[in-house]
């Protein structure tokens, strides 16, 4: 009785605002948000910037000569015909790895899901590539598919006569991106595991009750439920596949004849290896415009699953 | 509820079964104690079961077991003849209208009342009709086309209530359904629901923990606690003679005093006293009344007369809902608006209006005892 007076007393004491600081209201969201913009400005903007303008130049790093060229890097680039080629490969990879990452994610994820024990086990089985360093991983992949003597070539190799892939024009392409789907589904797993914890229970016994059977369950309940998760899993994997480079390094460097030469190898390829800094500019503003148009679809689709979560 | 009458109720009308709950036993799974052990219960053909009790007594965990959204640990559960105990919850065929609602958030009104007969296979001009005539009866055909987020709370309701009833089930579910509306809406969707299971003739249980919608929707009641069933019977025979203290408290807040008679009074343990005449002295009893049964001043003839300070005062509209301090407990007691209310009061309940637990909480038949020596004692 007496603490609940004492409690009233305190709560009837008037209460007394803090002294107003000496930033005005307005200059202070600004004050905190200089630095990561500052720092936004140093590493992002700037450095895309002197992308977009070195695309215009000839440079000689070692002399240290800028010479203004115009449009002929372009011109270069365009008539190597690299680059369409470059942009057809990552279309393909992309095609090949997040597709099936997705739909095998899918089902790893409603497996675990469905396991009554264990389940902690097998997603950290389907994690450990996520996790592990991938040039390692492709070193291991790519003694596997060593030509007659690796593990592929005496398995698939002898069953369906599709031998030495990595040296294959036709098959390089497909063995990089099948190590990119080993990688991928635990990702995209782990994100549908997430998003399955979310799906609402009582929805699932409604529909039981209802008389839906598992598979009716899934589609009218769980599916709509995962939208969110499926298109952080799409938009993460479409960005993985554009960035893919350290498998192709270690596997096939882009080879044979170009067959797996993505953007990024060829960004490399470019820049690093021919030393020709206004050519992989070129490279680089074709890979920004592909991540932007990404981003963008990205914006757009969750926009749209936004107004149908709050429904 | 068809003020036009042109509505037709959507289901065919077919024999309900009854429902036979025998020697149901019920442990989650890692759970220290079983939920309800040996817990039997006939629910009549037809007609609504109301399963009231307070929280986490296993009212919940009770309706998922019948319609098979849980699995029992012991015992049978029967549709008529029919033993579903092993069946599925996708084929048992039972309707379930949710507290939460539990509706799709993605598909029409439309789509969540016809959803159980898309699954069933029905073709789509029947399920059509069907959902016309289901949101008739629950009046929501003006929303068909919206999506639950676009309804109100009593709207999302009823279109529950339809999804449900939609199938014409053989037995429905209703899992405390009004308890996320309004007192208003309440009020009026418990006549609602009332004149529709009698429509539909359904075979009903009922889960609330509002003791109004019990006694006014039952007609089988059934009182839980901890598990297991304390009273059942018709609301009337529960209401008026409750069986234990229990029920008495729950069902209509019993004022509960446990004492000693001795001549013409009933002394607490701490000492208070009040006037009781006409009942045996020398018997150590609980003695009980509900608050709206009290007249105001002493016994004409024959009961309690309680004679009090007040401690507190709440109007209700036309009654007063008064505290009373008797020793160390507190009694409540209605009396009319306007009753002058300083100080002391005297009320008093006549002795039909007075019920009598043992020692153990279990009703006693004290009064019959007392009637023949209270008409030789009477002037
Ligand atoms: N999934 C579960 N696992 C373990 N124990 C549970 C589970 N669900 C309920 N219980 C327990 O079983 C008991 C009965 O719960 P139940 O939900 O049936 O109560 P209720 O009567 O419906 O209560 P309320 O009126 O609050 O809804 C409670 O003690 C609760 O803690
Ligand atoms: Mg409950």
């Amino acid at each position: 009785m007496t603490t609940a007076v004492a409690d009233a007393d305190i709560l009837a004491e008037p209460s007394r605002p803090l002294p107003r600081r000496w930033l005005s209201r307005r200059l202070e969201p600004y004050v905190f948000v200089s630095p990561l913009i500052v720092l936004i400005g140093i590493f992002v903007l700037a450095p895309g910037v002197l992308t977009v303008a070195l695309m215009f130049f000839n440079v000689d790093i070692l002399a240290g000569t800028w010479k203004f060229t115009g449009l002929r890097n372009i011109q270069q680039a365009i008539g190597r015909g690299e680059i369409a080629n470059s942009i057809v490969v990552t279309i393909e990879y992309a095609l090949l790895t997040v597709p099936p990452s997705m739909v095998l994610g899918l089902l790893v994820a409603l497996g675990i899901n469905g396991l009554r024990a264990g389940g902690s086990f097998w997603r950290a089985a389907y994690f450990l590539p996520v996790a592990a360093t991938l040039v390692a991983m492709s070193i291991v992949w790519r003694w596997m598919f060593l030509a007659r003597r690796g593990l592929v070539d005496q398995t698939v190799g002898k069953w369906m006569g599709l031998t030495d892939w990595l040296n294959s024009s036709d098959l390089s392409l497909p063995a990089v991106a099948l190590v990119g789907n080993w990688q991928q589904i635990g990702f995209v797993a782990i994100v549908y595991l997430a998003g399955l914890a979310g799906v609402p229970k009582h929805l699932l016994e409604a529909a039981r009750i209802d008389g839906a059977s598992a598979w009716h369950r899934f589609w009218h309940v769980t599916w709509p439920a995962l939208g969110p998760a499926t298109v952080f899993a799409a938009v993460i994997s479409s960005i993985q596949a554009l960035r893919i480079f350290d498998t192709i390094a270690t596997m096939t460097k882009g080879g044979p004849a170009a067959s797996s030469e993505t953007l990024t190898y060829l960004l490399w390829k470019r820049g690093i290896y021919y030393f020709d800094i206004g050519g992989g500019a070129v490279v680089t503003v074709v890979l920004l415009a592909f991540a932007l148009l990404a981003t963008w679809i990205q914006k757009r689709a969750s926009r749209r699953l936004e107004r149908a979560g709050s429904r | 509820m068809m003020p036009d009458g042109k509505t037709t109720a959507p289901p065919a009308r077919r024999s309900a079964p009854e429902v036979t709950l025998a020697g149901l036993g019920k442990t989650y799974r890692g759970a220290a104690r079983p939920t309800f052990t040996d817990l039997s219960l006939t629910c009549p053909a037809g007609r609504i079961t109301v399963i009231v009790g307070p929280s986490g007594c296993g009212k919940t965990t009770l309706l998922r077991c019948v319609c098979g959204l849980e699995d029992t640990s012991a015992g049978t559960i029967r549709f008529g003849e029919r033993d579903v105990t092993k069946v599925d919850a996708e084929r048992r065929g039972v309707a379930m209208v949710f507290q939460n609602y539990a509706l799709y958030p993605d598909k029409t009104v439309a789509g969540n009342i016809g959803f159980p007969l898309r699954m069933a296979r029905m073709p789509k001009p029947d399920i059509e009709r069907r959902v016309a005539a289901a949101a008739r009866l629950v009046r929501i055909e003006d929303y068909l086309g919206r999506r639950p987020s676009e309804l109100s709370g009593g709207q999302r309701q009823r279109v529950g209530i339809a999804r449900a009833i939609v199938r014409g089930p053989d037995v429905l579910m209703m899992d405390e359904p009004l308890s996320n509306l309004d007192t208003k809406l309440r009020a009026e969707m418990r006549a609602e629901l009332g004149a529709l299971q009698r429509q539909i003739g359904a075979t009903t249980i009922y889960v609330t923990h509002d003791q109004t919608e019990a006694l006014t929707l039952a007609d089988h009641l059934v009182v839980m606690r901890g598990g297991v069933i304390e009273q059942q019977g018709s609301p009337e025979d529960v209401f008026l003679a409750p069986r234990n203290t229990f029920v008495a408290d729950f069902m209509g807040r019993m004022n509960l005093i446990e004492g000693k008679t001795a001549d013409g009074r009933l002394t607490t343990g701490d000492g208070a006293e009040a006037r009781l005449d006409g009942y045996p002295a020398g018997r150590e009893v609980v003695l009980g009344f509900r608050p709206e049964e009290v007249a105001l001043g002493p016994a004409a003839e024959g009961g309690l007369t309680v004679s009090a300070p007040i401690e507190r005062r709440e109007l209700l509209g036309t009654e007063v809902l008064v505290t009373l301090r008797l020793g160390e407990r507190l009694l409540r007691v209605r009396v009319p608006v306007g009753t002058p209310l300083d100080g002391t009061i005297t009320v008093s309940v006549p002795p039909r209006h007075l019920h009598f637990f043992g020692a153990d909480g279990g009703r006693i038949d004290f009064a019959a005892e007392a009637l023949p020596r209270r008409q030789v004692s009477s002037r």
